[in-house]
């Protein structure tokens, strides 16, 4: 083809040619969108991880990780035998005990508290005086764990005279003295200034003797005075300090979530149809929430709370194929006047087809507020309940809408709520576990008081979870 | 009855298919439906495919532009007001991806010879029979910077003005330059027997 070209003929050709030009991409371009497109719609499983991962960090951390008495403790003992490191372990064991109602000073004071010398010298086991005889006996290399544990594990008569023998296998072949006294109340008895006797524990191979040792030397009973003064000072800190208030809840409460549908009726809009959930065949689905809580007692029976809360709820709809895309409309008000905006669904809500199961899914982060009010208290038991205030936010969302025709559902994700307010109640048994840790366990219901979708849209969607709430508790020291 | 029905099932499926149009493909992509992306795409891709491919080195980059660019226009589809032609909305994000892609890669500062684009013209095969074909492939022998210019003036209609700001040179400048373009790829046409050499008659090609 020649011809001669005008100026608007040259560019007519270039402008023709470009136009008629077609060009197929290869299958990547497609798929790689598509990946795109699919990965902006993904649960965010990055953001549920790390939120989950930080819980369990903090749990690792709260319950696991020992506290700073325990760690104090250990390295004065193994670092140093002398007068001091044993005070100090002394001064730090009784405070790891005092929120567990069962721990090692109680043992002592079981075990040892009996009557040890023949002079009628009443020591109770106060660890504080374990380190008043170490100036008398350097050689003693022990640590009070040691200690504790073979005395716990010789089971001494109570009224066993200076002499006894105590059998323990566990005792290393050395001479141990030993003053116990563990009770930390006022009733701890100290060493007389002028007292004569002394007590040593000496096991001769694998028997543990309690004999006299006398006379004392001047020494070890003005040692043995500062220490013991410095317990009862401890003591009396420990009775005027506070009981903690803060503790911190783990919690997950497998849920079934059940949703009612009303519509609402509109100044200038009519109401279609009334009853709705008799239209709409729904079905429950399992669904989960799990948390963290921090809990302040406000008194002995009301503790306020709130945490970070993770929701996954969902449920089902019977619906059926429409074999094709079809062209339907979503109702809307503006400002009171009914409009419609157009939609594209292959979903149909009418039986006729193949029937399928679509299902609406929330993934949502929540804020709840609330308070813990105990009922009653039982030996090893409390009964609760709860009530919490839950500002949600959707971080994922799948939703199903139906059509202003009621004859189709639609995928409309936008007009579901960001922000929504739920509420919940719940009734519990709280249960003593080990250490400080409180197990409970109870039935917990919540229901989503903002509809689902957005004011505009006429149907009021609101969601009811019945659930089974496990949780575990713990006192912060 | 029963018969009846699933023939009716048929046929409004078949109608509804045939009456896909660009309304329910727009509200299928603004509900994320998947067959509503799918149907666009396989509507508009082959036309923008051959927009992006006058503006890119290779076919490659070509395909790179034009996945970036439908990324844009499902992210941006709600911004789209039924005021214009839905094409035209797309050609125009499709168009501003190129630009973008070339900006990013900083081609504008290539030059070439025009005896090297005679010549690579001459080395390229390109097919006789399809003419547009060969128009375009014409025109991506021009240097970068000519050829956009040339590409939003000539055929995507826009004038000096806008290709200066979207380029970010002068109005003069892109004036010039597609001067330069148009004289360029007049003498690759008449070398390449698509053209005739213009006489110099009156009414004759002229510059802009």
């Amino acid at each position: 083809m020649k011809k001669h070209l005008f100026r608007d003929e040259f560019e007519e050709l270039l402008s023709e040619s470009a136009e008629e030009l077609r060009m197929y991409p290869s299958d990547r371009v497609w798929t790689n969108l598509q990946k795109h497109l699919r990965h902006e719609q993904q649960w965010p499983a990055l953001t549920f991880g790390s939120i989950l991962i930080g819980a369990l960090m903090l749990a690792a951390l709260i319950f696991v990780h020992p506290s700073k008495e325990v760690i104090e403790a250990k390295q004065a003992l193994t670092a140093s035998p002398d007068t001091k490191a044993l005070a100090a372990a002394a001064a730090a064991a009784p405070k790891l005990a005092v929120p567990v109602p069962v721990a090692k000073p109680a043992h002592l004071e079981t075990n040892v508290s009996p009557t040890f010398g023949s002079s009628g010298h009443t020591y109770s086991s106060q660890p504080a005086a374990v380190a008043a005889t170490t100036e008398a006996a350097p050689d003693v290399s022990t640590n009070l764990t040691e200690a504790s544990d073979a005395i716990t594990a010789s089971e001494p008569a109570p009224d066993s005279e200076a002499g006894s023998t105590l059998t323990n296998n566990e005792l290393p072949n050395r001479s141990l003295t030993l003053l116990p006294a563990a009770s930390m109340g006022p009733a701890a008895s100290s060493l007389p200034a002028g007292n004569d006797d002394a007590l040593a524990i000496t096991p001769p191979g694998n028997e543990l003797t309690i004999a006299n040792a006398s006379p004392v030397p001047p020494a070890m009973l003005q040692a043995a005075g500062k220490v013991d003064a410095a317990a009862r000072q401890m003591a009396a800190n420990m009775t005027a300090r506070r009981q903690p208030r803060w503790s911190v809840q783990y919690y997950a409460t497998p849920s079934l979530s059940y949703r009612m549908l009303a519509e609402e009726r509109r100044v200038n809009g009519p109401v279609l149809q009334p009853n709705l959930d008799h239209l709409v065949q729904h079905a429950p689905k399992l669904g989960i929430e799990a948390g963290v809580a921090f809990l302040y007692s406000v008194s002995d029976r009301l503790r306020l709370k709130t945490g970070l809360q993770l929701n996954y709820r969902q449920y089902a709809i019977d619906a059926y194929s429409a074999g094709a895309m079809q062209a339907t409309t979503i109702r809307f008000d503006q400002g009171g006047i009914p409009a419609t905006i157009p939609a594209f669904t292959d979903v149909s809500a009418v039986a006729g087809n193949s029937p399928i199961t679509i299902n609406n899914r929330f993934f949502q982060v929540g804020i709840p507020v609330g308070f813990e009010l105990t009922m009653a208290r039982l030996k090893q038991s409390q009964f609760v309940i709860a009530s919490t205030f839950q500002p949600t936010y959707n971080v994922g969302k799948q939703g199903w809408l139906i059509s202003a025709d009621y004859r189709n559902y639609v995928k409309e994700n936008t007009l579901f709520r960001n922000w929504n307010i739920n509420a919940g109640i719940e009734a519990f048994l709280r249960f003593k576990g080990k250490g400080n840790l409180m197990w409970q366990v109870g039935p917990q219901i919540r229901y989503q008081m903002l509809p689902a979708a957005v004011s505009r849209y006429p149907i009021r969607e609101h969601l009811i979870d019945y659930g089974f709430k496990i949780g575990v508790m713990k006192t912060l020291q | 009855m029963q018969q009846l029905s699933t023939k009716n099932v048929y046929i409004s499926v078949v109608v509804t298919q045939l009456r896909m149009t660009e309304d329910l493909i727009i509200a299928g992509c603004l509900a994320n439906n998947p067959v509503a992306q799918r149907e666009l795409y396989n509507r508009y891709s082959p036309k923008m495919l051959a927009v992006c491919y006058r503006f890119a080195h290779s076919r490659e980059d070509a395909e790179d532009m034009l996945q970036e660019g439908f990324i844009k226009v499902f992210s941006q589809m709600h911004t789209f007001q039924a005021k214009g032609a839905f094409e035209g909305w797309i050609r125009r994000i499709i168009v501003h991806t190129c630009i973008n892609v070339l900006k990013r890669n900083k081609k504008f500062n290539e030059s070439l010879d025009i005896e090297y684009a005679l010549e690579a013209q001459v080395k390229e095969n390109i097919p006789s029979i399809l003419q547009a074909k060969q128009v375009v492939e014409c025109i991506r022998l021009l240097p970068t910077g000519y050829r956009t210019v040339l590409n939003l003036y000539a055929i995507e209609g826009y004038s000096h003005k806008e290709i200066g700001e979207m380029l970010d040179v002068g109005e003069s400048t892109s004036r010039s330059q597609y001067t330069r373009a148009k004289a360029m790829l007049e003498q690759i046409l008449v070398k390449k027997r698509i053209i005739e050499k213009p006489d110099l008659q009156p009414g004759a090609v002229a510059l802009v």
